[in-house]
């Protein structure tokens, strides 16, 4: 009998023992569940929202443009002739710009050659003109052009100055290049372009040395990219 | 005309891919919200078009695309225009953060890989034009290969050549540079009373130059350049060149 109670008495301490360590590891887990609730509580004052990098570096940059022409390029003594070529432009700030041009045409007859019918002063395939250059440019009159009372494009003139080489009569010739053009924007990244040049070079093919003034007028679409 | 015809063919091409990427490189727009009292829209990315808009404060807006110190927003009805640099730099982020504006600056300059070249100058009194492009292995060594142009009065050069370039001290404002480079060098002989010949040789050369930092991608560039080609008839040639021009990194 005696050993029955103490049986009770010593399963009644264990039990109570493992109640309190229990409990009490209860207690720690809930005060560990208050905390959050607390910032939980607090945040529904200030919602969180959700962070949004603005990165204007990843927006498309569009300083470069190019650009294909076609037009009349006048050979002084041989005639005018059918001019074709690209441009290449780097816009360094709103009003200048760096450009270079490949471009390709063909020279006719000399009055000379066609009057005294016969003697060709040059082959056929030095009648071939390959020019390329780079040029500074200065956007002078940036502006709106209304082609109607309501239809407006954005538009500018430029002057633009350089220098380069002109492939031609055999040789090729140092030239210089000034003129000036028209731009007008037919939306963002698309322009159409008016262009009027005077390209300089010496020509030694009628015995003397002289400079001539080439003048070249050509119209082009471009692309900004 | 075989010639120009398939310059044109060339040409159409790369227009065509031109368009194509310049219609397909669109990059996710960035939405700001206007901090300053108003933002002025004008119709073109210059000072001198006219502003057609004005967007208050607190407005939200998305960012389109750059031209040169100009971006092309949006607003929420659908208005588009051109927004001068420093004003979109008064712009806060959603979370009311001030938004940063990258420019190329100097730090860039220092760390570029590629640049290109477009110098002019001088060769033995003969006007010479050379395009050039270069990278850099680290910020002290860098390889250039370039093309030239001199063009005389009876005679006319190509001269294509590689060399390798030491910039010691890459960080000061003037920074100088030394080369060494080899190439060959074509004559083409103008007149054909000429005694002389086209021909080819090999040169070699050393040079001496400087860069400055200028703006955004640009840079400008000098360099003095003295010159053996290695003549087959008889004794080399000596020749100093110098060339001053602009050159841009990416």
């Amino acid at each position: 009998m005696a050993s029955r109670l103490r049986l009770f008495l010593l399963n009644t301490i264990s039990a109570s023992i493992f109640m309190m360590a229990f409990w009490s590891s209860t207690n720690v887990c809930a005060e560990e569940e208050t905390s959050p609730l607390k910032i939980q509580s607090e945040q529904l004052i200030q919602p969180e929202i959700e962070r949004r990098d603005v990165e204007l570096s990843k927006i498309d940059t569009e300083d470069f443009e190019v650009t294909v022409f076609a037009g009349i390029l006048s050979v002084e003594d041989f005639g005018a002739n059918a001019v074709i070529g690209a441009r290449f432009a780097y816009h360094i700030n709103e009003d200048i710009f760096v450009e270079t041009t490949l471009a390709a045409s063909k020279a006719g007859q000399t009055s000379y050659e066609r009057l005294s019918g016969g003697l060709p002063l040059l082959t056929s395939s030095q009648r071939d003109i390959i020019y390329y250059d780079v040029s500074i440019g200065y956007n002078l009159l940036p502006g709106e052009s209304f082609l109607t009372s309501d239809t407006s494009f954005n538009s500018a003139l430029y002057v633009i100055a350089g220098v380069g080489v002109t492939t031609f009569a055999g040789s090729d010739r140092l030239t210089l290049n000034i003129g000036g053009g028209f731009r007008v924007l037919a939306n963002d990244w698309m322009a159409l372009h008016v262009d009027v040049r005077d390209h300089i070079f010496n020509l030694d093919i009628l015995a003397e040395n002289t400079t001539t003034n080439n003048l070249e007028i050509t119209i082009g679409v471009s692309a900004f990219f | 005309m075989m010639l120009s015809m398939r310059l044109f063919t060339l040409l159409f091409v790369l227009l065509q891919s031109m368009l194509i990427t310049a219609a397909y490189a669109d990059e996710p727009a960035q939405v700001v919200k206007v901090a300053d009292p108003y933002l002025e829209m004008h119709t073109g990315p210059n000072v001198s078009y006219p502003i057609f808009y004005v967007i208050e404060r607190d407005e939200t807006i998305t960012v389109i695309k750059r031209r040169t110190s100009w971006y092309l927003i949006q607003n929420y009805r659908g208005k588009e225009g051109w927004v001068h640099n420093s004003q979109l730099a008064k712009t806060l982020t959603l979370d009311n953060e001030k938004i940063e504006i990258k420019e190329f600056t100097r730090e860039n300059y220092l760390e570029h890989d590629w640049e290109v070249s477009m110098i002019g100058g001088q060769f033995g009194g003969l006007p010479m034009m050379t395009l050039s492009g270069s990278y850099a292995f680290t910020q002290n060594i860098s390889t250039e290969l370039s093309f030239a142009q001199i063009i005389g009065d009876f005679s006319s050069r190509m001269l294509l050549g590689i060399n390798l370039t030491q910039q010691p001290f890459p960080d000061w404002k003037v920074s100088p540079y030394f080369s060494l480079g080899t190439g060959i060098i074509k004559t083409s002989v103008k007149s054909t009373l000429s005694p002389l010949e086209d021909q080819t040789d090999i040169l070699a050369n050393v040079s001496i130059g400087a860069k400055m930092y200028l703006t955004r991608r640009f840079f400008i560039r000098a360099d003095l350049k003295k010159h053996i080609i290695f003549q087959s008839r008889n004794k080399n040639e000596e020749i100093t060149s110098w060339q001053v021009g602009f050159a841009f990194f990416f």
